[in-house]
């Protein structure tokens, strides 16, 4: 009996084990995986390293679009706001949106896909047509009308993206449930007398897991990077809001002769959006090393 | 070969009727009642009343979709909310730009990634390979808005090559242009790379070598013939995509094309006008995909055999 144990045990752990330790040696998702974790690392401290209302805020005229010196590393705005802590608080805010959007997405995608794998049938054509359509408008299109419906603000914007991204989630949900639910492992259980509850939870959904995380892992790329692009055009979080895309858009008046007021938040934006492609490319190929390029 | 494409313009009906119902019913369900919007909020109940039964407003959503789908057919879109003309003039004076930023945007995609894929398919490994997927990478996760800017900043405002804003002659074209093909050529040469890995391997390509087939031909005859239909495909997808992108990039440029119209209209909550806008970028994207699929069936002999019931 200790001995079945310790065999399922081992075989429960050995393929994101075995996954991780590939990944290891990828560098470049690597290299994304530390630039993450220190936006993470500046994101979860930001209070404590610059009070959000006494420096990211604060407005001082005397001390206006400064370049970066000794008291403020990365300068300071054309309002004289310390440029650095808003670009960690606006770390703080992309990072926070990126992973509660993303996780609300995934929750539905997941589900729907679920529901349509599993039981079929009608359900499944009624899913999977109503999505083709969604996914036949071209996303930003489907934003833009989105934002016009709802008006502005950031609940309207966060429901715009989520209705954009979950098509994409369902489709790839229901494909990797379907291929999973093909495998002996699942008759077998099914033969062992498992509830359905237990089949989807316990072996359907962790073997299936692993491309959802890559398209989940990718798209906070383009989630994040949609949020400041929204930002950045004025339908979405708007000004004083420490955000990256908001913060492009007020450099714009002054980037003639202040050029670090539209490069410092745009290569913030720039390293998020490319490591969490990294890390997802990473993940793609650790998961499955045959395709790996 | 007609008989193909009377299928596939057949298929692209309900898409059509999807799209645009989806994008109306949205736009439709706008919290505001587009009557009180007209006549002002000094308007006596009655009158609004009127004009919400003179303007359709009272029956099925479903119903007065089909009466403005038939107009919008016709070219009749109804009349924008901010200066009351028609958002059919709006639209034929603005789209000719943003379809020549996406059309030329989509080209130069091509012209970078599907070389480079390419390349980077048959130099697999090769240091060549490692920096063009390298590089790929970045330019696939920059953000448009920003490289417009810092494109701005570089060649017009300090270099002064391009003028940085407004429409004119080419040299307007070129950075916005160059903006936009950043991130697609850069997922199009990934898509052409692996695609490309996939299809040296399989057999009949191994065969045309043995053949002694001179390597030109077996990769630009053999494994790029066979690759193509995934490449069409992402670039119907890609010309969808910058279309409806090139918001970001007129903004950028102060170019007055149906993305600029789109955010006006968004901003000053000028509904029929954003509809009108959307419903018309959704039907000249999914044509767009029809001229595609066309194009992919005339250079495929296996598609062409079907229909032509195999006498050749």
């Amino acid at each position: 009996m200790s001995d079945l144990n310790s065999l399922s045990l081992y075989k429960k752990e050995s393929l994101w084990i075995k996954a991780w330790k590939r990944m290891k040696k990828n560098k470049p998702a690597i290299v994304g995986l530390v630039i993450i974790l220190i936006f993470v690392f500046f994101a979860l401290f930001a209070n404590v390293i610059a009070d959000y209302n006494e420096v990211a805020l604060k407005q001082d005229y005397t001390q206006k679009l400064l370049p970066p010196n000794s008291n403020n590393i990365l300068g300071t705005d054309a309002l004289g706001r310390d440029i650095f802590a808003r670009i960690i608080h606006g770390a703080r805010l992309s990072l926070t949106l990126g992973f509660v959007i993303v996780g609300i997405a995934l929750f539905f995608g997941v589900s729907l896909g679920g529901i349509s794998a599993f039981y079929g049938g009608m359900i499944d054509l009624v899913i999977m047509r109503l999505l083709d359509v969604f996914m036949a408008i071209p996303p930003m299109l489907l934003m833009l009308s989105l934002v016009a419906a709802l008006g502005p603000g950031l609940d309207k914007l966060m429901i715009a993206l989520i209705v954009v991204i979950v098509p994409g989630y369902t489709r790839i949900s229901r494909a990797s449930m379907l291929a999973v639910s093909g495998n002996e492992y699942i008759e077998a259980a099914k033969a062992c007398g498992c509830s359905n509850l237990k089949i989807i939870f316990k072996h359907l959904f962790p073997n299936a897991l692993g491309p959802i995380l890559v398209v989940a892992t990718l798209s906070l790329a383009s989630t994040i990077v949609m949020i400041s692009g929204f930002s950045f055009l004025g339908i979405g979080i708007s000004a004083p809001t420490p955000e990256w895309g908001a913060m492009l858009s007020e450099a714009r008046a002054n980037m003639r002769y202040n050029p670090y007021l539209m490069i410092i938040p745009g290569t913030a934006l720039l390293l998020v959006s490319v490591s969490f492609n990294l890390i997802g490319d990473g993940i793609r190929d650790a998961l499955d090393p045959r395709v790996k390029g | 070969m007609h008989k193909y494409v009377i299928r596939r313009v057949l298929l692209l009906i309900p898409i059509i009727l999807g799209v645009t119902f989806i994008v109306y019913f949205i736009l439709a369900l706008t919290p505001g009642d587009p009557a009180r919007f007209i006549l002002g909020s000094n308007a006596t109940d009655a009158s609004v009343e009127a004009l919400r039964e003179q303007l359709g407003l009272n029956k099925p959503i479903i119903l007065r979709y089909f009466t403005y789908l038939a107009k919008a057919l016709r070219g009749d879109f109804g009349l924008s909310y901010s200066d009351s003309r028609p958002v059919f003039d709006s639209i034929l004076v603005r789209w000719p730009v943003t379809v020549k930023l996406a059309l030329f945007s989509t080209f130069l995609s091509m012209v970078i990634g599907i070389p480079a894929g390419i390349i980077s398919a048959l130099k697999h490994r090769s240091r060549i390979d490692v920096s063009f997927t390298l590089v790929s990478m970045i330019m696939l996760g920059m953000p448009s808005f920003w490289l417009a800017l810092v494109l701005m900043l570089v060649f017009s405002l300090s270099l002064r090559w391009f003028p940085s804003s407004g429409i004119g002659g080419w040299q307007h074209f070129i950075l916005p242009v160059a903006t936009m093909s950043i991130g697609t050529s850069a997922s199009l040469m990934r898509l052409v790379r692996s695609t490309m890995l996939d299809t040296i391997k399989q057999d009949y390509i191994i065969t045309a070598r043995a053949k002694g087939a001179p390597e030109r031909v077996v990769i630009l005859r053999h494994a790029l013939k066979n690759a193509l239909m995934i490449i069409i495909t992402q670039i119907g997808l890609t010309f969808t995509a910058l279309l409806a992108g090139a918001v970001l990039i007129e903004q950028v440029y102060g170019l007055p094309g149906l993305g600029t119209l789109t955010l006006i209209a968004i901003r000053s909550k000028d509904i029929p006008m954003v509809m009108g806008t959307t419903i018309f970028m959704a039907i000249i994207s999914t044509l767009m995909i029809l001229l595609l699929d066309i194009i992919y069936a005339w250079i495929d002999p296996r598609i062409k055999a079907k229909y032509v019931g195999g006498s050749h």
